[in-house]
C-alpha cells in the first residue's frame, strides 16, 4: 500500500515539472486516449520527462480521470482531492480539474460502454454490405439481393477478436432481425 | 412446356377455365388434352388453324402464332401494374449492365498504376474503383465537436470555451486511423438523427397524451427508471444478506443513484440501466467470493492452525452463547413489542370511552344544579329553545338565499370546465392527425421526387426524335410509290378498256359488213350458180371464224382457271397436309393399338 501511495505521490508531484500552459493539453490528450481517440504521444513531452517518469504521470492521471468521473463528484471536490496531494500547486490542480470537468460526459459514456462489455463474449461492432446477384451460370437473370454481415465479436475470456461473416438473403435477414429485437426487449422489460 | 405456357395464358385470359398443364403419357389422353386446348383457344377467338396436332407436334411458326395471339389477349391492366414498380429496378439493372459493359471494354491495369484502387479512365473519363485491395472495415469511433455555439446569446462557460479553442483536436485528427474519419462522421450523424427521430415518435405517441411539457416528461421517465433500478437492487440485496458492510455500500450506491443518472443522456437510457444492473450484480458476487477467499487464506497457514484452533473454538463457543442469548432476547423483544402493539391499539378506544364519560358527567352535573329552581328554569329553557328555533329558521332562509346563486355559478363553471376539456381533447386529436398527415405528405412527396428523377433520367436516356423524321420520310416515299403504282394501274385499265372498245367496234363492223355482203350475194345467188357457191363458202367461212374466236376466248378462261388452281395447290402444299395426314394416320394407328391392348386387358379381366 505504501509503495502505491508513493507512486501516486510521485505521479502527482512530477506533473509540476511540466510548464503550466501545457497542462490542459496533456490532460485532454490523456482523456482522448481513454475515449478511443488519438492517444497522447511521448514525443510531444520528451523534453519535460524521462520515459519512466512519463509512464508514472500518465498512469496516475488516467486513473485519476476515471475515478473522478466514477465517483460523480463536483468540481470543487476534485479540486480538494488534488489539493490534498503533497507537492501540488493550486493553479495546477485547477487546470486539471477544469479539463476533467469539461470532458466528464465523454468519459462517463466511455465508462458505461466498458461496463456493458462484461459478458464473456459481446458484439463490438458490425458492418454490412448489400450485394445484388445479377446472374449465375444456370440462370441469365437472378436479381436476388444478398446481405453480407460481418460481426466483430470480442471474447473477454480469451482476449481475442473474432470476425463472423454471414451472407443472408431476405428471409434470413428478417429472421435475424426479429430474433435480435426479441433479445433487445428482454433487458428493457425487466 | 408449350402446353403448360398455353394453359397458364388461357387461365389468365379466362379465369375459371379448367385446362390441364401437362401432357399425359397415353396417346388417347394426349389427343383429348390437345383437342380441348384447341377448342378453348378457338373459343377465345383464335382464327388460325389449330387442332390437337398443333400442341402435340408443335412447329415453331404455329407456336409463334398461338403465343402472339395469346399475349395480345392477356389482360392489359395487369401488365401496366407490373410495369410501374419495376421502374427503379429496371433502371438499376440497366445502369449495372451499362457499367459492366464499360468496364469490359476498358483494358486491365496493374495495381501500381492505381492509387488505392481508384483510377481515372473510360470514354468519357470517369473516376472508378477497380479491385478490392484497398477496402477497409466500416469502423467508427465517437467524435466530439463543439455544440451550443449557434445561439450567440447563450454564455459558454470559460473552461469549455478554452477547451474548444485550444485543445479540441480537429475532427480529422480525432480517430486513430485516418480511414475512419468518414465512417465516424457518418456514424455520429446517424446516431443523432435516430435519437431525434426516436424522441419524435415517442413524444407524438406517449408524450402528447400525457399533457406534460417535454422537460417534465423526461423527468418523469427518468424518475420511473431510477425507481425500477433501485427496486431491482433492493431485491437482489435481500438475496445476498450475508455481508452487512457490502449492503451498506450498495445502499449508498442506491442513494447516490439519482445523482449519478441525472446527467444521463436519454438515448442511452435502456442500455445504461441494463449495464448498471449488471454492474451491481457483479459487485455483490465479488464481495461474496472475497469473503470465502479470506477464510481460505487463514486455514491454509499450518503453523498457526493449532494455535488458532483453540482461540477459534473459544470464540465459537462464546459466539454460540451470545447468539443463543441474542435469540432469547430477540424473542422477548418480539413478545414485548407484540404486547405494546395490542396496548397501542387499545389506547384510542379507552380514550374515547373516557371522553364520553366526561361528557355525560358534565351534563348530569348541570341538570343537578338546575333542579332546585325547576319551573323558572324550564321556562327559561323554553325561551332559549324558541329563540334558537327562530334563529335556525332565519339562518336557513339566509343560507337558501346565498346558496341558490352559488349553486348556479358552480354549475355554469362545471359546464365551462367540461367544454374546455373536450376542446383540448379535440385539439389534441387534431394535432395527432396533423402529425400523421404531415408524415404521410412528406413521404409522398419524397416518393414523387424519386419517381420524377427516374422519369427524367429515362427521358434523357431515350433517343430523341432523330428517328421520327426518317420514319416520316420513309412513309412519304412509300406513299409516293403507291401513287405511282396507282397511276400505272390506271393506265393499264385504260388500255384494256380501249382495247375492249376496239374489239367491240370491230365486231360490230364485221357484223354489218357480213350482213351487207350476205344480202348482196344472196340477191345474186338467185341468178347465178357460181355466186350461190360463193355464198355457201361465205357462210361456212363466217361460221368457222366465229368458232375460232370462241375457242380463243375459252382458252383464255381456261388459262386463268389453271393459274388459280396452281395458286391453290401452292397454298395447300405450304400447309403440309400430306405430312399432317401421315401423322394423323400414325396417331390413329397408335390409338387403335392402345384400344386393342385395352380390350385385350378387359377380356383378360373378364375371363379372370
Amino acid at each position: 500500500m505504501e509503495d502505491s501511495d508513493k507512486v501516486q505521490d510521485d505521479g502527482a508531484k512530477l506533473l509540476t515539472k511540466c510548464p503550466i500552459n501545457q497542462i490542459s493539453t496533456l490532460i485532454h490528450r490523456i482523456i482522448d486516449g481513454l475515449c478511443e481517440k488519438t492517444p497522447v504521444h511521448y514525443e510531444d513531452f520528451a523534453s519535460v520527462w524521462g520515459l519512466e517518469d512519463w509512464w508514472l504521470v500518465t498512469d496516475f492521471y488516467k486513473t485519476f480521470c476515471r475515478d473522478a468521473v466514477k465517483k460523480a463528484c463536483t468540481k470543487e471536490n476534485w479540486f480538494q482531492i488534488l489539493g490534498q496531494l503533497t507537492f501540488m500547486l493550486p493553479e495546477y490542480s485547477k487546470e486539471v480539474a477544469d479539463a476533467v470537468w469539461v470532458r466528464r460526459d465523454e468519459i462517463r459514456i466511455q465508462l458505461v460502454k466498458r461496463t456493458s462489455e462484461i459478458s464473456h463474449a459481446y458484439l463490438k461492432d458490425f458492418d454490412w454490405q448489400l450485394k445484388l446477384v445479377v446472374s449465375s451460370d444456370k440462370l441469365a437473370s437472378v436479381q436476388e439481393p444478398l446481405l453480407s454481415v460481418d460481426l466483430d465479436v470480442d471474447a473477454t475470456g480469451e482476449d481475442e477478436r473474432k470476425f463472423v461473416s454471414v451472407e443472408m438473403n431476405k428471409a434470413d435477414l428478417q429472421r435475424m432481425i426479429t430474433s435480435l429485437e426479441a433479445a433487445n426487449k428482454v433487458p428493457q422489460n425487466n | 412446356m408449350f402446353v403448360d405456357a398455353t394453359a397458364q395464358c388461357l387461365k389468365m385470359i379466362k379465369p375459371g377455365v379448367d385446362v390441364p398443364h401437362k401432357l399425359p403419357p397415353s396417346m388417347s389422353a394426349c389427343f383429348r388434352v390437345g383437342s380441348r386446348l384447341a377448342a378453348v383457344i378457338k373459343e377465345v377467338g383464335f382464327h388460325g388453324d389449330a387442332g390437337y396436332q398443333t400442341f402435340l407436334y408443335s412447329s415453331e411458326t404455329d407456336m409463334r402464332r398461338v403465343f402472339m395471339f395469346l399475349i395480345e389477349k392477356l389482360p392489359k391492366h395487369s401488365v401496366g401494374v407490373a410495369d410501374e414498380p419495376l421502374g427503379s429496378m429496371a433502371l438499376l439493372r440497366r445502369r449495372i449492365a451499362a457499367e459492366v459493359a464499360r468496364r469490359l471494354r476498358s483494358p486491365w491495369t496493374p495495381h501500381y498504376c492505381k492509387v488505392k484502387d481508384i483510377c481515372w479512365r473510360g470514354q468519357p473519363p470517369q473516376w472508378q474503383r477497380e479491385g478490392c485491395s484497398a477496402r477497409h472495415q466500416f469502423h467508427a469511433v465517437s467524435i466530439s465537436a463543439p455544440h451550443g455555439q449557434a445561439d450567440l446569446q447563450k454564455k459558454v462557460p470559460k473552461e469549455l470555451r478554452r477547451y474548444y479553442t485550444t485543445d479540441l483536436a480537429h475532427v480529422s485528427r480525432q480517430p486513430q486511423r485516418h480511414c475512419d474519419i468518414a465512417t465516424s462522421l457518418l456514424e455520429s450523424n446517424a446516431v443523432r438523427h435516430t435519437a431525434e427521430q426516436e424522441w419524435e415518435t415517442e413524444w407524438s405517441h406517449a408524450g402528447l397524451a400525457s399533457r406534460l411539457t417535454p422537460q417534465e416528461y423526461k423527468a418523469q421517465k427518468r424518475h420511473k427508471r431510477d425507481e425500477k433500478i433501485s427496486n431491482y437492487i433492493e431485491k437482489n440485496m435481500k438475496e445476498v444478506e450475508t455481508s452487512g458492510g457490502e449492503i451498506q455500500h450498495l445502499q449508498q450506491l442506491v442513494d447516490g443513484n439519482g445523482v449519478r443518472s441525472s446527467g444521463n443522456a436519454r438515448l442511452k437510457g435502456s442500455r445504461f440501466t441494463h449495464t448498471e444492473k449488471l454492474q451491481f450484480a457483479q459487485d455483490v458476487d465479488v464481495a461474496a467470493s472475497q469473503l470465502t477467499r479470506d477464510g481460505a487464506k487463514i486455514t491454509s497457514k499450518e503453523e498457526r492452525e493449532s494455535q488458532q484452533q483453540g482461540e477459534l473454538q473459544s470464540l465459537q463457543d462464546e459466539l454460540a452463547t451470545l447468539s443463543s442469548r441474542l435469540d432469547s432476547v430477540q424473542l422477548q423483544v418480539r413478545a414485548l413489542s407484540g404486547k405494546k402493539q395490542v396496548m397501542e391499539e387499545r389506547l384510542p378506544t379507552v380514550e374515547t370511552q373516557n371522553k364520553e364519560k366526561e361528557e355525560t358527567y358534565r351534563v348530569k352535573k348541570r341538570t343537578m344544579d338546575l333542579l332546585p329552581d325547576a319551573d323558572s328554569n324550564i321556562a327559561k329553557l323554553q325561551a332559549v329553545v324558541d329563540a334558537s328555533h327562530q334563529r335556525l329558521a332565519s339562518l336557513n332562509d339566509q343560507w337558501e338565499k346565498i346558496r341558490g346563486p352559488l349553486l348556479e355559478e358552480y354549475r355554469s363553471l362545471q359546464a365551462l370546465g367540461q367544454t374546455h376539456v373536450s376542446e383540448t381533447d379535440k385539439k389534441l386529436e387534431a394535432m395527432k392527425e396533423m402529425r400523421v398527415k404531415m408524415k404521410e405528405l412528406a413521404s409522398e412527396s419524397r416518393g414523387k421526387e424519386v419517381l420524377c428523377k427516374q422519369l427524367m433520367s429515362e427521358y434523357e436516356q431515350m433517343t430523341k426524335d432523330v428517328n421520327r423524321s426518317t420514319y416520316t420520310r420513309r412513309i412519304l416515299e412509300i406513299v409516293s410509290n403507291i401513287k405511282k403504282q396507282k397511276t400505272e394501274i390506271d393506265k393499264v385499265l385504260l388500255d384494256t378498256r380501249s382495247v375492249q372498245k376496239e374489239i367491240n367496234q370491230l365486231s360490230g363492223k364485221l357484223d354489218r359488213t357480213f350482213t351487207v355482203t350476205d344480202e348482196l350475194i344472196f340477191r345474186d345467188a338467185k341468178k347465178d350458180e357460181a355466186t350461190r357457191k360463193a355464198y355457201k363458202y361465205l357462210a361456212a367461212l363466217h361460221e368457222n371464224c366465229r368458232l375460232l374466236t370462241r375457242t380463243v376466248e375459252e382458252t383464255g378462261v381456261i388459262m386463268r382457271e389453271i393459274r388459280e388452281l396452281e395458286d391453290q395447290i401452292e397454298q395447300e402444299s405450304s400447309k403440309k397436309t400430306l405430312s399432317n395426314f401421315e401423322r394423323i394416320s400414325a396417331d390413329y394407328r397408335e390409338m387403335k393399338k392402345e384400344n386393342a391392348s385395352l380390350i385385350a386387358k378387359l377380356k383378360k379381366l373378364e375371363a379372370a
